[in-house]
């Protein structure tokens, strides 16, 4: 089982090439496994910019950073929720597998079409129970 | 925020494209169509490939090893399954994976012709096994350090028309996307069924004859 440091070490390894992406990159990693597990149950995309500190960076460059600690890292899931108004509802996977088959989304609570769901369903991230195993707080 | 309509048009952005396409193969447990997928790595080698060839002057110095190493790094950045040494009958140089499909890449720096035929023999009978179910490409990747690069290479694919004793029923044909490059297809020796090989030129040429070269002599 790999430990924290060694996760670290394996994960920026591949960014060694792209001083920028690796120094994004980093503050990334280190936001993650710094920050108590239940400040990172709900992290908005924005938040990392303000995490890199990389203003001038665009969101397809810092979007694949993201997903780099999603994908490889497995230190992050990725959820989605309908917005409205000021309420959030959860959207399962199994949800959007449905309205992409279908074209539509069935309100969670209403049960009634979603118009324009895609441009009303946000994606927010979640640290993983892995990044909570290595970070010694246990699966939350 | 990020809406579900930004990610899909992330989807065809070449810095996000892979990422989001192996998140989705990972979670849904579908990888993308095996053409789409072999189409989306030649165009990511194509990426990589033209920051090598930025910084010429350096990278002309280096190892086989180096290159394919660093190859191998920037296309994990974009969450591609790139692996160089995994083991497929031998150390592969470059493998790449996306659910059930592989894609392997034999690198060589090309001296000689004989180094591109070696390295189109450790691809097609040493590294992969040509059967029809998401295994039927790979790629040689030659990194060339000397000049009149398009000229070696339309060389290569005519001495690649006369090895049809070697490389059985081989055909080859240009690529339509980049002109240092070409397609063979033959049929591979341990499946009998046709192996498709992207033969991929690397220009490290950098022999600059400009004042402050001429100075620096």
């Amino acid at each position: 089982m790999s430990n924290k440091q060694q996760v670290y070490d394996e994960l920026l390894y591949c960014w060694e090439s792209s001083p920028d992406e690796h120094l994004a990159y980093t503050r990334l990693l280190n936001h993650v496994f710094e920050q108590p597990k239940s400040n990172l149950k709900h992290i908005p995309f924005a938040s990392f910019r303000r995490v890199v500190a990389a203003p001038m960076m665009d969101d397809e460059t810092l979007l694949n950073l993201v997903f780099h600690l999603v994908n490889r890292g497995r230190l992050l899931e990725v959820h989605y929720e309908l917005i409205e108004d000021d309420n959030c509802y959860e959207i399962t996977l199994e949800e959007l597998g449905e309205a992409e088959q279908s074209g539509w989304l069935a309100h969670p609570e209403t049960g009634e079409i979603v118009p324009s769901y895609k441009e009303q369903v946000f994606m927010y991230f979640k640290c993983s129970s892995y990044l909570s195993s290595l970070s010694g707080e246990g699966a939350r | 925020m990020l809406t579900l309509a930004d990610v899909e048009r992330m989807k065809n952005h070449p810095n996000t494209k892979s990422c989001i396409i192996e998140y989705e193969t990972d979670v849904t447990g579908k990888p993308q169509p095996y053409s789409d997928f072999v189409t989306r790595i030649n165009d990511e080698l194509d990426a990589v490939v033209s920051k090598l060839e930025q910084a010429r002057d350096y990278y002309n110095k280096q190892s086989e090893d180096f290159l394919t190493n660093f190859i191998c790094g920037l296309l994990q950045q974009k969450s591609i399954n790139a692996t160089h040494g995994d083991y497929s009958s031998g150390e592969t140089d470059l493998k790449i994976t996306h659910g059930p499909y592989e894609w392997i890449g034999e690198a060589k720096w090309w001296e000689q012709d004989e180094n591109a035929f070696e390295g189109m023999r450790q691809l097609s009978e040493r590294y992969s096994c040509g059967s029809n179910n998401g295994k039927s490409n790979g790629g040689i990747l030659l990194y060339n350090r000397t000049g009149n690069a398009a000229d070696k290479l339309e060389r290569l694919q005519s001495l690649y028309m006369s090895k049809g004793a070697e490389f059985s029923n081989i055909k080859v044909s240009s690529d339509n996307k980049c002109s240092l490059s070409f397609n063979t297809e033959h049929h591979h020796s341990a499946s009998g069924l046709p192996y498709s090989v992207r033969h991929k030129l690397i220009n490290l040429y950098h022999v600059p004859t400009d004042k402050s070269a001429r100075n620096r002599k």
